[in-house]
C-alpha cells in the first residue's frame, strides 16, 4: 500500500455527509442509556474513513464516541462538526487528549438541548405550526403546506450551515461569539414575547368551554353564559387555560395528571349540564 | 376504510415517527411529517377528504401544540394520535372535537411504544459497542439504521394497521349508537384539552409572571377582535420589537452617562 492512499485529506463533501448521517440518524437508535450515542458514532464515519489507516483505529476512533451524548440535534449539529475537526487535528499528530474531545462534547449538549428545545422546538416550531394551523381550521390546505414547506427548509438550511460551521470552529466553538449569553438573552426575549402572544391568540382559538347554568327568575331566563360573554368573551376557555397552566407551572402537576384532571371535570360537568 | 388505505397510513405512522430516518430524521420526519397538522393533509389525501382531513388534524395538533421532547421523554405519541386519530374521525365521520377525544387515547398508546424501543435499543448497544471497537463499519450501520428499524417498523405499522382496520368498521357501527350524553361528555373534553398544550407552552415560555400581559394581548386579539392568527403574530413581533429596543436603548443610555 502505498503511503497516499492510507491518508487523505477530509474535503468539504465529506463534512456534508456526516451532517446528513447525523440528520437522519440521531433518534434512530436511541436508548435509555446513552441516548444518541450510536448515531453520533455512525455519523463520524466519512471523517474516520479518510483519518484511520487500520481496522483497530477506526475501532477506537468508533469506541471514543460510543460514550453518552444527548442534544436537540438540529440545533446542536454544529457540536458534531467541531468533534470531526477536532478528530482531523487530532489524525494529523496534534496532542488533543480524548478527555478534551468528551468536555466539548458533554460542555455543549446541555446548553444546545436547553436553547434548541425552548427556542426552536417549541417556540419556533409552534409559532410556524400556529400558523399552519389557523389557515387549516378555515379548511385552507395551504395552512399544512406552508408549515412543510418553511420548517422543512429551514431544518436543511441550519443543519448544512450548522455542520460547516462546527467544523470551521473546532475547539474554538467553546467561546464562540453565536453563543455568547447576551446574544441568546436578546433572542429568547424576542422569541418569548412573539410566543406569548401568539399562544394567547391561539388558546383563543382553539379552548372552547361554554357554560348551560341558567335561571328562571319571573319570567326572564337568564343565561349564565351570557353575562359572561359581556364581560369577556371566551372568559372560560381562559379561565381554563390559566388554571392549568398555574398548576402545571407552578404546583408541579404533571401533563399526565393534568390530561385526567381535564378529563374528569369535563366528563362531570357535562354529566351534571354546567357545560 | 379499504385495505390499502389501512396499509398506507399505517404506513406513515410509521415513517413520520421520531426514530424513523427515511423522511429525514427527527428534525423532518418528526418536526415536520409527525405533525397532527401535516398527518391530516396526508390522510386526507389517502380517503379522499383532504379539507376535514386538514381540519380535524388542525384541531388534534391544538392539544400537542406545546409538545418537544426534552430528553426524550413523550408525554404523548403525538403523530400516532396525529395519523390514526384523523382516520378514524374521518372514516367514523364524527366533530374535530370528538376527534380529539379519539386521539388522546391513542397517544397514550403510542408513548409505550416509545417506551419499548427505547428499552430494547439499551440492549442493543452493547452489541454495538462490540462492533465498534472491531472497526466494523458495515455492521455498525446495521445497529444504527437496520435493526432498530426493523424493530420500528414491527412496532409502528401493526398496531396502527390493526386499529384503522379492524377499529375503523367497529367503530362505523359504535358510532351510530353512541348516546347523546356520551357525545357531549366527548366534545366538551375535546374542548377542554387543548388548554393542556398551551399550559405547557406558557411554561415554557414565562420566564417571568409579568410576561403574562403578551398572552393576555394575543387572547383578547382573537377572543374579542376575532384577527386572523398571522396578523395576532405580527402584533407579536411589534410587541417583542419594542421591548428589546427599548431594554438595549436603556442600556446604552447607561453607558453614556
Amino acid at each position: 500500500m502505498s503511503e497516499k492512499k492510507i491518508q487523505s485529506e477530509v474535503t468539504k463533501k465529506d463534512i456534508y455527509k456526516v451532517g446528513l448521517r447525523w440528520l437522519i440518524s440521531n433518534t434512530s437508535a436511541w436508548n435509555w442509556e446513552r441516548m444518541q450515542n450510536v448515531a453520533f458514532a455512525w455519523s463520524m464515519v466519512p471523517v474516520f474513513k479518510r483519518t484511520c489507516k487500520t481496522k483497530e483505529e477506526m475501532g477506537k476512533s468508533l469506541s471514543r464516541h460510543m460514550s453518552f451524548f444527548n442534544t436537540e440535534p438540529t440545533i446542536g449539529i454544529p457540536i458534531v462538526g467541531a468533534v470531526a475537526a477536532m478528530e482531523v487535528q487530532k489524525s494529523k499528530g496534534e496532542d488533543i487528549p480524548d478527555d478534551v474531545i468528551n468536555a466539548i462534547k458533554s460542555g455543549l449538549m446541555g446548553p444546545m438541548a436547553a436553547l434548541g428545545d425552548s427556542l426552536f422546538a417549541s417556540t419556533g416550531n409552534a409559532l410556524l405550526l400556529s400558523f399552519g394551523m389557523g389557515l387549516a381550521l378555515e379548511g385552507n390546505i395551504l395552512g399544512p403546506i406552508i408549515f412543510m414547506l418553511v420548517w422543512t427548509a429551514i431544518t436543511i438550511c441550519f443543519s448544512m450551515w450548522g455542520i460547516q460551521f462546527g467544523y470551521r470552529e473546532g475547539t474554538r466553538i467553546m467561546d464562540s461569539e453565536i453563543f455568547s449569553s447576551a446574544m441568546i438573552k436578546k433572542a429568547t426575549a424576542f422569541l418569548s414575547i412573539l410566543g406569548l402572544t401568539v399562544v394567547g391568540g391561539l388558546s383563543a382559538q382553539f379552548v372552547s368551554l361554554s357554560t348551560k347554568i341558567s335561571w328562571t327568575n319571573g319570567e326572564s331566563t337568564t343565561q349564565l353564559q351570557t353575562i359572561f360573554d359581556g364581560l369577556m368573551p371566551k372568559l372560560l376557555p381562559f379561565a381554563i387555560v390559566m388554571i392549568t397552566w398555574y398548576l402545571h407551572d407552578k404546583k408541579n402537576v404533571s401533563v399526565l395528571k393534568l390530561l385526567l384532571l381535564l378529563i374528569v371535570i369535563g366528563t362531570v360537568g357535562s354529566l351534571l349540564h354546567i357545560f | 376504510m379499504t385495505l390499502l388505505q389501512a396499509v398506507l397510513i399505517a404506513l406513515f405512522a410509521y415513517l413520520a415517527w421520531i426514530a424513523t430516518p427515511w423522511l429525514g430524521g427527527q428534525g423532518i420526519a418528526y418536526h415536520v411529517f409527525g405533525k397532527p397538522l401535516v398527518a391530516g393533509l396526508i390522510v386526507g389525501i389517502i380517503m379522499g377528504d383532504v379539507v376535514s382531513g386538514v381540519i380535524i388534524g388542525a384541531t388534534i395538533n391544538a392539544l400537542y401544540v406545546g409538545a418537544v421532547t426534552p430528553g426524550g421523554a413523550m408525554s404523548s405519541d403525538i403523530n400516532f394520535a396525529g395519523y390514526v386519530g384523523t382516520a378514524l374521525a374521518l372514516s367514523t365521520g364524527v366533530s374535530a372535537e370528538m376527534a380529539v377525544s379519539i386521539a388522546v387515547p391513542l397517544g397514550l398508546i403510542g408513548t409505550f411504544v416509545w417506551q419499548f424501543f427505547a428499552t430494547v435499543n439499551s440492549f442493543l448497544v452493547h452489541k454495538t459497542d462490540k462492533y465498534a471497537a472491531e472497526g466494523d463499519v458495515t455492521k455498525l450501520t446495521f445497529m444504527t439504521l437496520g435493526l432498530p428499524q426493523l424493530l420500528a417498523l414491527v412496532l409502528r405499522f401493526v398496531p396502527a394497521f390493526m386499529v384503522l382496520y379492524f377499529g375503523a368498521s367497529a367503530g362505523q357501527n359504535l358510532v351510530q349508537f353512541i348516546p347523546e350524553w356520551l357525545t357531549n361528555i366527548l366534545t366538551v373534553v375535546g374542548g377542554m384539552l387543548p388548554a393542556l398544550g398551551m399550559a405547557v407552552l406558557l411554561k415554557m415560555l414565562l420566564s417571568t409572571r409579568s410576561l403574562l400581559g403578551y398572552f393576555l394581548v394575543g387572547f383578547i386579539l382573537i377572543a374579542a377582535l376575532n384577527l386572523p392568527i398571522f396578523t395576532v403574530a405580527l402584533a407579536g413581533i411589534a410587541l417583542a420589537l419594542i421591548s428589546t429596543l427599548y431594554k438595549s436603548n436603556d442600556r446604552e443610555e447607561a453607558y453614556d452617562e
